[in-house]
């Protein structure tokens, strides 16, 4: 019994899915050959009446009895064609073309009002968008690989005084403690080697080097990455092949490097003769080995692809640092950030865990602790974004510039839903003759929201375009000479679907209440009224309450808006303790394994003197910081003559340059 | 052939059109006016039938997907629609049949009831 109801059920459903279908096929088929349904049922009716009228000849009657008679027994074939139109399913769409039609109509009898309206709409929904596009980006937008939000990046805090006095990368120091993303190597190898809790655990440096490709040295950013980091982040290259295990054995590979998108198009004009050749890095020959994918930006950040990866262990080759130059050997030094993908079969507080236990361990095996130093707890952070400075940075202007022009699209609103107000009681007379011909008031009220609907989507479109136009402004705005770097904004479907959804929001939001207005108030007085009275400006609750709302908003935005001057004058005027005008700035950086320790300062004073001497200098200042350049330099120092003491320079603030 | 609407037609039950012209098509291919020749005839001229709202109902079924047209040639070859039943249509002729006929049972039943059995 119950059985042959399933089987009833699951008929039923498949003969449901199947007259879908059908319906489907035939509305597409009608849309397509809208005349051709037109003709065949005229045809069709005609066919009717003259078999009609040839049967009732038959029966005897005169042909123009019969053919009265027919017409008679069939009924009003006009009224029978909007009833096979409407078993069609095209009442629907016929009514909202003929809407739309009297909309465009509409908007083309008053040019004036339809230029401001949809001007003020394009402004708000292109600033909206482009703002949007910004924001997506630098908030909220993903690392280009598969299952991004597996990825787990690996943190430390510390309470001030922890075992690691010297990193090299991101550091925050605040009095809750500090915390930091950078881990030594041995400690990174043996983390990897002992993990249990995590996929695998992947580690990577970014740093800018010089490169010199084809005979013209650059400046470019390169991330050094562990072997494994391809593989763990499940990235394939577009040409040639990635950075494997193998690799982190310099000696049996030789130096690799996979480049990036970018460089592949600007310097080898996307060739795939590319694989193989040999470029230097840092006075190193180093081989193109692949080509990564477009719109994968490493494992940092998400805005901007390094421009070339090569294997970990090269860093003692290409980018020597501190006293022994080999970091890979230094447990003092902490200066790699490592990254990992979650497991199913692992919580990430059991990660965590675990983790926090191995790192104990490892950084008790691999340094040696002094008294009143302590040990760094780990924590687990979400890395699907990289490190996301770039949030953390513009987080706050991105939600305020949101919230602002959020304020100017509803601004947009009210003001044009005022003029449709004032508007509608011109059209008073026109909604009542259709009002008492017979039109429902869902239909007055559809029609008024079609024509607002067509305005915000007229708006939508120059908005559209707008964004598009201005979406890498905002970045440019906030880029500065010094730091060279674009930020690239992509405008996808999500930005397309943003735009959309605000435009047809908007549309119902300024023109649904003068259109309910509109289809609702007594017809009967305003048919009375003469041609000649002149319509009063429609005193409703809505009017008035829009009146207030609009000048509330304005003065909000107005005084916003003086207050963002004024600032921008008083950061114009700071005084930054010297004179800035006629000044130029910029950084030279000799490669390390040319210009060793004391060959550099030579250089930088033969520099000096070089540039002092060109005409139109005035003065020369080498800084290891320059000023106001958001870099920044921590160093324990000690005054003349007192020796160092290990157990009072624990805990001992440093000096910092800024 | 076709007659006037007399006393003793009836008028057809809400409903039951889309059923008469699933029945009609499905004992062969039927222009719109076969249709309801085919209907009139086999209730022995019974049923009065809204011959404007017979092709709204077709285009309805057509819609469906229960049946489907082919333009051909009519008995005095002249251009017509033809309908015929598609295997959705017999399913649901089928349904319909049997839904029918369950109803008629249950409300002739009612009908016969007598007061002592209430």
């Amino acid at each position: 019994m119950s059985k042959a109801e399933n089987r009833d059920h699951g008929s039923g459903i498949r003969a449901g899915i199947r007259s879908l279908a059908a319906q489907l096929r035939s509305w597409l088929r009608v849309l397509a050959h809208r005349n051709r349904l037109e003709a065949e049922m005229e045809t069709e009716l005609a066919f009717h009446l003259e078999q009609l009228a040839a049967d009732l000849i038959r029966a005897g009657q005169s042909s123009t009895e019969a053919a009265r008679n027919a017409r008679v027994a069939l009924g009003p074939t006009l009224l029978h064609k909007e009833d096979m139109r409407a078993s069609l399913g095209l009442r629907l769409l016929d009514e909202l073309r003929s809407d739309l039609r009297y909309a465009t109509r509409m908007v083309r009898r008053s040019p004036g009002f339809s230029m401001i309206a949809v001007s003020s709409l394009a402004l708000a929904i292109g600033a909206n968008t482009a703002i949007f596009s910004v924001a997506k980006q630098i908030l909220y937008a993903r690392l280009d690989v598969p299952h991004a939000e597996q990825l787990r990046m690996l943190r430390w805090n510390g309470d001030g005084k922890e075992a690691v006095h010297s990193m090299w990368g991101d550091f925050d120091s605040s009095p809750n403690g500090t915390t930091s993303s950078v881990f030594s190597y041995p400690v990174y190898k043996q983390l990897r080697d002992r993990n249990q809790s995590l996929q695998t655990l992947i580690a990577f440096k970014e740093d800018s080097m010089n490169a010199t490709v084809r005979g013209a040295a650059q400046r470019v950013v390169v991330s050094m990455v562990s072997g494994n980091f391809y593989e763990g982040l499940g990235v394939r290259p577009q040409l040639g092949r990635v950075i494997y295990p193998s690799d982190d054995n310099l000696s049996a590979s030789g130096a690799v490097a996979l480049i990036s998108d970018a460089i592949w198009e600007r310097d080898f004009n996307r060739s795939p003769s590319v694989l193989g050749q040999i470029f230097t890095l840092n006075q190193t020959a180093v081989t193109i080995v692949g080509v990564n994918p477009a719109g994968f930006t490493g494992a940092k950040n998400v805005q901007q692809s390094p421009d070339i990866f090569i294997p970990l262990c090269m860093q003692p080759l290409v980018d020597p640092k501190g006293q022994e130059g080999d970091l890979l050997n230094s447990s003092s030094l902490w200066w790699v950030n490592v990254v990992g993908r979650t497991r199913l079969d692992v919580t990430e507080s059991q990660a965590q865990a675990a983790l926090s236990v191995q790192l104990d361990a490892a950084v008790r095996a691999t340094m040696s602790i002094e008294s009143g130093d302590s040990m760094p707890r780990l924590a687990l952070v979400d890395g699907s974004r990289g490190l996301h400075y770039t949030d953390q940075i513009f987080k706050k202007p991105i939600d305020v510039l949101m919230a602002l022009t959020g304020l100017v699209l509803l601004l947009a609103c009210a003001n044009i839903a005022n003029l449709i107000l004032a508007r509608g009681a011109a059209r008073k007379r026109e909604i009542s003759v259709r009002l008492a011909m017979g039109a429902g008031r869902a239909r007055i009220l559809r029609q008024l929201l079609t024509e607002s609907l067509l305005l915000s989507v007229l708006g939508g479109v120059v908005g559209l375009g707008m964004g598009y136009l201005g979406r890498n402004l905002i970045p440019d705005l906030m880029s500065n000479s010094w730091e060279q770097g674009q930020l690239n904004m992509p405008f996808d479907w999500g930005v397309f679907g943003f735009a959309a959804t605000v435009t047809l929001l908007t549309g119902v939001l300024f023109g649904i209440a003068p259109a309910w207005t509109g289809a609702h108030f007594e017809m009967s007085n305003s048919l009375k009224e003469t041609a000649q009275t002149t319509t009063r400006r429609h005193k409703g609750l809505s009017g008035r309450l829009l009146v207030a709302f609009q000048i509330a908003l304005s003065t909000l935005l107005v005084v916003v808006a003086g207050l963002f001057l004024r600032s921008l004058y008083a950061l114009n005027h700071v005084d930054v303790g010297f004179k800035a005008d006629n000044l130029l700035l910029f950084e030279v950086n000799p490669p390390a394994s040319r210009y060793r320790a004391g060959e550099d300062v030579r250089l930088h004073g033969r520099l000096e003197q070089k540039f002092a001497a060109l005409p139109g200098v005035e003065s020369v200042a080498p800084a290891w910081q320059a000023y106001i350049t958001e870099g920044g330099s921590n160093g324990d120092f000690l005054p003349e003559g007192e020796a160092f003491d290990p157990a009072s320079a624990r805990g001992s603030s440093p000096i910092q340059l800024a | 052939m076709v007659q006037e609407k007399s006393e003793k037609q009836m008028d057809l039950l809400q409903g039951t059109l889309d059923l008469l012209i699933l029945k009609a098509v499905s004992l062969g291919p039927l222009h719109g006016y076969g249709v309801l020749l085919r209907i009139q005839q086999i209730s022995g001229e019974e049923l009065a039938i809204q011959q404007g709202s017979l092709y709204p109902a077709l285009y309805r079924l057509e819609h469906k997907g229960a049946i489907s047209s082919e333009w051909g040639e009519s008995e005095n070859n002249r251009k017509a629609k033809f309908y015929q039943l598609t295997a959705l249509g017999r399913a649901l002729l089928g349904e319909e049949t049997e839904k029918w006929n369950r109803m008629s049972g249950v409300i002739s039943t009612i009908l016969r009831a007598r007061p002592e059995e209430a």
